[in-house]
């Protein structure tokens, strides 16, 4: 392996070509290795089938159509706008004038005093 | 031989664009016009659906989605200021919405997701016998991770350092991920 990091040079194996993919598919590489890159598929069938494919998949994805959903959601969605919300200070009046349950009062039951 | 592709400057839309909405009726929808609402859901909601659909691959969970994207939107649309497109404010929301939704679900199960190996079976995904995989199945079947990664760039056409931003990850990772759900696909694709 003589061209592990070099992405200057000019002729790139297929393993250097796999590391330098992704970037040479999102046209990031810099000049010098994207040539590189290009010299090698134009040379080498499997590399050239392989970033075909990927880029048939990339581009594919981009023309995906739209997925309707199976039903129409609107009534779900109304019903959930649709519900009254209080203000924050009539909540706040709401829950004060709120009547309270009646409190049973409090029976606490001591032991009995033997010494009683 | 093909050129590679440019890096993307806004993100392509992989379904057709709604129709531009008038900032009037955006407007009467933030006055509580449900009606306008209404309008506005139609108008926007096979977008919203596609995105949650191709992020959580489950019908159900996706239309539950859906629904929440535009409660959401309703509650906070008192907030949006025009600076862009409506369907892009929305579409950014969608996106909070559904990996909110990914956080909280996998604080409930753990993270029992993103199995390294390759596409996993998933009910309710599987390709008819004999049939060649579709993309949107292949998709449907990728581990989770890489699948938000392919959807959000390949699919919806954010970058990497959005995505990074979104996810939590390093734009680094986002390339590797977005990598690892090419070959994926592809090795489904030609089975």
């Amino acid at each position: 392996m003589t061209d592990t990091m070099d992405t200057t040079r000019d002729t790139i194996d297929c393993e250097r070509f796999e590391e330098l993919l992704p970037d040479y598919l999102e046209g990031t590489l810099p000049p010098a290795a994207a040539g590189s890159a290009e010299t090698h598929r134009a040379a080498c069938t499997g590399c050239a089938t392989l970033a075909d494919d990927l880029e048939s998949i990339r581009d594919a994805a981009a023309a995906l159509p739209a997925m309707e959903p199976s039903r129409d959601l609107w009534d779900g969605i109304e019903s959930r706008i649709a519900a009254p919300v209080l203000p924050l200070e009539g909540a706040a009046a709401t829950i004060a004038r709120r009547p309270q349950p009646a409190r049973a009062p409090r029976v606490v039951a001591w032991p009995r005093r033997p010494w009683l | 031989m093909t050129a590679p592709r440019p890096p993307a400057d806004t993100p392509h839309l992989s379904v057709p664009q709604p129709t531009v909405m008038p900032d009037a009726e955006v407007r009467l929808a933030a006055g509580g016009d449900r009606r306008a609402f209404e309008r506005l859901y139609r108008a926007n909601v096979g977008r919203v659906h596609s995105l949650c659909m191709r992020m959580v691959a489950d019908r159900g969970t996706a239309e539950e989605l859906t629904q929440d994207v535009f409660v959401r939107a309703w509650e906070k649309l008192s907030l949006y200021r025009g600076e862009s497109a409506f369907s892009t404010w929305l579409h950014r929301l969608a996106v909070n919405v559904v990996l909110n939704h990914r956080k909280s679900e996998g604080r409930r199960r753990g993270r029992l997701e993103d199995d390294p190996e390759a596409l996993e079976g998933r009910a309710g995904h599987a390709a008819p016998a004999g049939a060649r995989m579709d993309l949107e199945q292949a998709i449907a079947k990728l581990p989770p991770g890489a699948r938000r990664v392919f959807v959000l760039h390949d699919v919806e056409g954010f970058k990497h350092e959005e995505i990074a931003d979104m996810l939590g990850v390093t734009a680094g990772g986002s390339k590797a991920q977005l990598h690892r759900a090419r070959m994926l696909l592809r090795e489904a694709l030609e089975r």
